[in-house]
């Protein structure tokens, strides 16, 4: 039994091994959070019910830098994707609307904490904006996007070391 | 029979003179070459007269721009860091003694106010800012401006001119929490 | 008439619709050896010229082979950025614009081999077929068509357009390269690395898919 059990441990470490060597490109080496927050002036509620409160940390972050500056944030969805060495992904943040979409992709690592990625803005089935932003750690990307229901949209993309935790990864 | 790449120019219509008409000669008893050619001329010509050979990239002046802006940016990026020379000394050897003194005192004055490469080495790259990115965007009379947000502590992009969500847009269900009755965040809009 | 012909007859676009390179092919001569060798001495100014001159085709190229306008944009850029690169390496007595073809075959194969992680979600891909670059847009393109321009070009070239995405990478570069491009088999086999052979064989595999393709298109009106 204990043979067996070896057996199939080094079967299946093999098999991790092998699967890990063959194609380095979808190692995972980073995770991206998109979130979309809706700012208002107004009245809140145009947003509708199925919105969720913005943490008072994130609120006070956004209202610090003025162009970002409402005074009610709400949050409209996020999503949590792998960053891929060499692959592109995706991220739904409205999921399953196609609303509002987020293409990235792993350019360079131009230091330990500094990593320039491509990334796509996609509102409405347009690609809106393309940039190869430098990416730190804990230093979002902040889009001050489109109006929608009396206030705007901002989309916040923002990579963190280590893969996503307990995601289906798609 | 002819070999494979006087058949293939023959299908094309790219062969001339002699060699066209010994081939032709020979495809008169080849009705599945005829009908290959004929089949080559026809979507050439559908092909030819719909897609262009040549079509010039939109925001062309930008497309160039672009390019040498990466290549300006690559090039930065390998080119060696070049390092400060103290050569007060080497001119020592060349002056007279009274004009090296005065020299050697203002040399030394100099380094009082000027880092030396042992003193003040170069930023490592991480504190370093990070190069302005590029901003595209395709659709017309949408603008994009970055800067780097110190009160935020983030990057931000502004972008005018997008077409707004339609209002019709609703957040999905999948999008939203558990908790009934969210509160917001309110935020006095005037720093105190 | 079959229904080639008939197509091919209702020429209602020209060969190319727009911009300075659109009567086709600039010609490779003595003003791009000339520019290649000031860019190979790192002239920026001589390499513009030489994107300038060429863009055209490899856009062109490119946009036959990927679905998405903006990425066909991209990547030609690319396509650019890396033969300065490679210049120091091309040798000047060899073909430019053949050479840049192999640069953009090799620009595409990386692009459509790493588009997506295998198992990876499939977005609709109807999203990024819509994409498109329209500078003479208002707005937004548009999609609707009048039923009187049924078969007016755009539409036509979106039928062809749509038609080519269905082959393989290699039989649609191959068709893209002969058909369009009008490049001689010998640069085509040099593009594509492999024989005049496989380029005949693709070719004609090619050439019958689009024309059982276009064919059932244009029956079903």
């Amino acid at each position: 039994m204990n043979r067996r059990r070896a057996i199939t441990l080094m079967a299946l470490l093999g098999t991790g091994v092998a699967t890990g060597q063959t194609d380095p490109g979808k190692d995972v080496i980073g995770t991206v959070t998109v979130v979309v927050y809706y700012g208002t002036n107004g009245d809140p509620s145009a947003a509708g019910p199925r919105t969720k409160a913005v943490p008072a940390e994130v609120a006070t972050r956004l209202s610090r830098e003025q162009k970002l500056r409402f005074s009610k944030y709400l949050e409209l969805g996020r999503d949590m994707m792998p960053l891929y060495r060499t692959y592109e992904n995706w991220a739904k943040p409205v999921h399953p609307s196609q609303e509002i979409l987020l293409r990235f992709e792993a350019q360079s690592h131009l230091s330990k904490d500094l990593m320039r990625m491509d990334v796509e803005l996609w509102l409405s089935q347009k690609k809106i904006l393309k940039t190869d932003a430098a990416m730190t750690p804990d230093k979002p990307l902040l889009v001050l996007g489109p109006e929608w229901r009396g206030g705007r949209l901002i989309i916040s993309v923002e990579l963190k070391p280590g893969k996503p935790k307990s995601q289906d990864e798609e | 029979m002819p070999d494979e790449e006087m058949l293939a120019l023959w299908v094309e219509d790219e062969l001339t003179g002699e060699s066209a008409a010994t081939v032709n000669a020979w495809a008169v008893a080849q009705p599945e070459w005829l009908a290959r050619r004929e089949q080559a001329r026809q979507i050439k010509g559908l092909l030819r007269a719909h897609l262009p050979a040549a079509e010039e990239p939109p925001y062309a002046d930008f497309f160039n721009s672009r390019i040498s802006r990466e290549i300006g940016r690559e090039a930065v990026s390998v080119e060696p860091a070049t390092s400060v020379k103290v050569t007060a000394s080497f001119w020592r050897f060349f002056l007279p003694a009274t004009a090296v003194a005065g020299m050697a005192l203002c040399f030394w004055a100099g380094t009082r106010v000027v880092p030396t490469p042992s003193s003040s080495p170069l930023p490592p790259v991480a504190n370093a800012p990070a190069p302005m990115p590029v901003l595209y965007t395709p659709e017309q009379g949408v603008t994009a401006a970055f800067f780097n947000s110190s009160p935020a502590h983030a990057e931000v992009i502004v972008l005018d001119g997008v077409a707004a969500i339609p209002d019709s847009f609703e957040v999905p269900e999948t999008a939203s929490v558990e908790e009934p009755a969210p509160a917001t965040a309110v935020i006095d809009p005037l720093p105190r | 008439m079959n229904i080639f012909q008939r197509l091919a007859s209702k020429t209602l676009l020209g060969p190319a619709e727009s911009g300075s390179a659109a009567t086709g092919n600039p010609v490779e001569g003595p003003e791009d050896e000339a520019l290649v060798l000031r860019a190979k001495a790192g002239d920026m100014k001589a390499y513009d010229e030489l994107v300038t001159r060429h863009r055209g085709r490899i856009y062109a190229m490119i946009r036959n082979m990927v679905k998405n306008e903006t990425d066909a944009w991209d990547l030609s850029q690319d396509v650019f950025i890396k033969a300065w690169q490679a210049l120091p390496r091309f040798e000047v007595k060899a073909r430019f614009t053949t050479w840049l073809y192999r640069i953009a075959h090799n620009t595409v194969y990386d692009f459509t081999r790493r588009r997506r992680p295998e198992g990876g979600d499939e977005l609709n891909d109807e999203l990024l077929s819509r994409d498109r670059i329209d500078p003479a847009a208002v707005s937004t393109p548009s999609e609707s068509r009048s039923p009187d321009d049924a078969l007016a070009g755009d539409e036509l070239r979106e039928k062809i357009e749509s038609a080519l995405a269905k082959l393989s990478p290699e039989h649609r570069e191959a068709v893209v390269l002969k058909d369009v491009q009008g490049l001689a088999y010998k640069e085509i086999a040099e593009v594509m690395s492999c024989s005049i052979g496989t380029v005949m064989s693709r070719l004609f595999y090619a050439r019958q898919k689009l024309q059982s393709l276009l064919k059932d298109e244009y029956d079903a009106r």
